[in-house]
């Protein structure tokens, strides 16, 4: 107990660091699922209507 | 209900489409943008779906668009059609229309860019239009947003309607071999579709015929009367239903479209007298893009890039006298305060801060760069430059058809290896793919901008050469690949339709910008700050004094043993440092990766001069913009290549080439300046030996052959 309470400062911060990453990791997943690795500023799902399997040459 | 909308490429489709639906399918001032169709909600009506079609000059299924359109209209049948029309080019455009008004379903024609007709002088007659189409005609100006409710009104009206049957009629004999057809094979269909698939069936449509199953007594029967129609104009029939199209069109838009300055040169054929001209194009190009690249990156952007850096993400910034200290001091006192671990204060600080903050300094030099470029799109001056280079692209075995890829590719190379699909020959689009991503787009410009301040005086200058650098690679590699086997076919002609010359709209260039800048952005706060931990982690972490935790020495770390492993490879290029080559590595990610990267190892991208001399910080950059792309390019070449080993000979090119390139230029570099390693200096020597004699003796031998 007297631990958490000493280190709460680090607990709570390395909490949300850990909740930011994890958020970014799950944003990073969407995106991929996308089509074009969220990385497209152009296509805005174009690529990903593009990039399904009918659409391919 | 679902509403199509076709039309001619570069007639305004997605435009208007962004329009109706509020989505943002990215507009280009260029034919070819869309490449597939592409659904929305009407913002008015939620039961309406709008869908945008590829452009298309006909339904013939002869390019992937025209497939894409064609069966979409003919098989999924909307239930109105809003046939796009470019107003300028309104002899051209309405060949579609006859098409489309064939098909039974009902049609509007929206006459677009109709704010253009009326400023250059000149009148279309819509009601007489209307008359001999058969269908309501309305006119429009998606950019200025003009008629467009008016157009929808009456599109769903029609479509309420229901079908419609088809208007405009041929010749006697071509009507006679219609009216045998309807009889013979397709009587049984609906009344509004017989004409369409009567059509094409005289045209010997072999797909139509396929689909049709009809049986070989009634074909050859019908084989008769195409045959009888043939001997009578004495073409074949495709050509006479094109020319009787054509004769049909012509006497219509005599009739309809007033000009006002019958033999005047248009605006837009004034202004390409200069801009296109043989000898002035490219220099007024080169111009151009100076003084864009000066602007975003030594001007405005420039000027909030170092406030970013050294203000908001740095130490601190004075305003109205006060100081108001940067994000990592005040980010310090804070974690200090709430008694946060030392290790946990640097990750944040030194890691996920420093790597994000590295990147987003950049945000104002890449929205004023994406702001001039949009409004060189938009104006229509982008779709001459594809023109102007098919010239010098042909010289060098490839076609201006590669250029619109590479075009879009400096935004993103996704969408640019994605936009080789419009390339018909095959062995062009391979090679079309493979060197899209030499052109620095986007995620690579902090890289650049980095070394350009931090080795260089004329940082403008830099970034320009490193455009041109990637154009250069284009041709170079279009030398070398046309000398082998596998991309010998001859090059296709390149048509392209020049839009005319508009003022790009605030609305459209700053929605088109600001999107792009907001990826960047986006990116910052996923791919870099995930990778920024990692990385940070990986630097801290390693084994010392025989055992695995936090290191003392950076050196000791798990990165750094990992770096200096492949060192070795990087030494001949000038750059055989760990923090380089791990910085090069993490590229493949996301190219901006690299700035971040520094960010991290070095504590501050001040001190790369530690790692780079100038010279070498050039084949750094130069091995970067060349080499192979991030991950997801690679997926988007595999998607496009289908198949695993033309994917793996794309990238082990690209990465060749780009060691080939840099190794040439540090050890000749190097000799220059009397320090070189005479090892490394004979491989380059070879290589460049090599070169020539790929180039010019194998020439030879084809010749004599």
């Amino acid at each position: 107990m007297t631990f958490i309470f000493e280190n709460l400062g680090t607990i709570i911060t390395f909490s949300a660091v850990c909740a930011v990453i994890i958020f970014a990791l799950i944003k990073i997943k969407k995106d991929r699922k996308k089509g074009c690795g969220g990385v497209c500023s152009e296509c805005h799902g174009g690529c990903c209507e593009m990039n399904k399997k009918e659409n391919q040459p | 209900m679902k509403i199509a909308l076709a039309g001619n490429p570069n007639c305004g489709k997605t435009l208007l489409f962004n329009i109706l639906t509020g989505s943002n399918q990215y507009v280009g001032n260029w034919p070819g943008v869309t490449v597939e169709k592409k659904e929305g909600i009407y913002k008015k009506d939620p039961d309406i779906t709008v869908v945008d079609l590829p452009g298309v000059y006909s339904l013939s299924p002869y390019t992937p668009e025209e497939i894409v359109a064609r069966r979409f209209l003919t098989e999924e049948r909307p239930d109105a059609i809003l046939n796009v029309v470019d107003g300028t080019n309104l002899e051209r455009n309405l060949y579609l229309s006859t098409q489309l008004s064939e098909l039974g379903i009902p049609t509007v024609i929206a006459v677009n860019m109709m704010d253009m007709v009326k400023k250059a002088g000149d009148s279309i007659d819509l009601q007489y239009l209307s008359k001999k189409f058969g269908c309501a005609a309305v006119e429009i100006s998606a950019l200025k947003n003009i008629g467009i409710d008016l157009a929808m009104e009456t599109v769903i009206e029609k479509a309420k309607n229901g079908c419609v049957i088809p208007q405009h009629r041929f010749s006697g004999e071509v009507e006679h071999a219609l009216a045998h057809i309807e009889e013979a094979a397709i009587h049984s269909m609906p009344d509004e579709q017989q004409r369409w698939y009567a059509i094409k069936i005289f045209e010997r449509d072999s797909s139509v015929i396929e689909k049709l199953k009809i049986p070989q007594d009634v074909l050859s029967h019908i084989e008769f009367d195409i045959r009888h129609a043939e001997e009578e104009f004495d073409d074949d029939a495709e050509s006479i239903i094109t020319n009787e199209r054509y004769n049909y069109i012509t006497a219509i838009t005599e009739k309809c479209f007033h000009k006002k300055n019958k033999d005047g040169l248009s605006q837009s054929y004034k202004i390409d007298r200069i801009l296109t001209n043989k000898y002035l194009a490219l220099p007024i190009f080169a111009l151009i893009m100076l003084i864009v690249y000066y602007l975003s990156i030594s001007g405005i952007g420039g000027f909030f890039s170092k406030f970013l850096e050294t203000g908001i993400f740095g130490e601190g910034f004075s305003l109205f006298g006060k100081f108001i200290p940067g994000v990592p001091i005040l980010l310090e006192k804070f974690l200090t305060s709430i008694n946060c671990a030392l290790w946990l204060k640097e990750l944040i600080i030194d890691g996920i801060l420093a790597g994000v903050g590295g990147i987003l300094s950049f945000t104002p030099q890449m929205f004023m760069l994406f702001f001039f470029l949009s409004i060189l799109e938009d104006c229509g001056y982008m779709s001459r430059i594809a023109f102007l280079m098919d010239k010098l692209f042909r010289h060098f075995g490839l076609s201006g058809q590669s250029f619109i890829p590479i075009l879009v590719g400096t935004g993103c190379s996704v969408p640019g290896i994605m936009a080789s699909r419009t390339i018909k020959n095959e062995s062009d689009r391979r090679m079309t793919i493979i060197t899209t991503s030499f052109i620095p787009c986007g995620a690579k410009l902090p890289v650049i901008w980095l070394l350009a301040s931090t080795f260089f005086l004329k940082k403008s200058w830099i970034v320009l050469s490193a455009y041109l650098v990637g154009i250069a690679s284009v041709l170079l590699s279009g030398l070398i690949l046309k000398k082998t086997k596998l991309f010998s076919q001859e090059i296709t002609p390149f048509v392209m339709e020049l839009p005319n010359y508009h003022m790009p709209t605030a609305k459209n260039v700053l929605r088109s910008s600001g999107e792009r800048t907001l990826s960047f952005v986006k990116k910052a706060g996923t791919v870099i700050l995930v990778s920024s931990a990692v990385l940070w982690t990986m630097q801290r972490l390693g084994f010392e004094n025989g055992s695995f935790g936090l290191v003392e020495s950076i050196d000791n770390s798990v990165l750094a043993k990992l770096g200096s492993i492949l060192a070795v490879i990087f030494k001949p290029l000038g750059f055989g440092r760990w923090e380089s080559v791990v910085a090069s590595l993490t590229g493949l990610i996301a190219k901006e990766n690299i700035v971040s990267t520094f960010s991290v190892i070095l504590g501050s991208v001040s001190e790369l001069p530690r790692l780079f001399t100038p010279l070498s910080a050039c084949t750094f950059l130069i091995f970067n913009l060349l080499c192979a792309p991030c991950v997801a390019a690679m997926n988007a070449i595999r998607k496009e290549m289908n198949s695993g080993k033309w994917t793996a000979f794309a990238i082990f090119y690209q990465c060749t080439f780009a060691y080939c390139v840099s190794l040439m230029i540090y050890q000749f570099g190097s000799a220059l300046s009397g320090d070189f390693n005479p090892l490394s200096l004979t491989f380059a020597v070879l290589i460049l030996v090599f070169g020539i004699y790929f180039e010019f003796f194998k020439k030879k031998k084809e010749i004599i052959k």
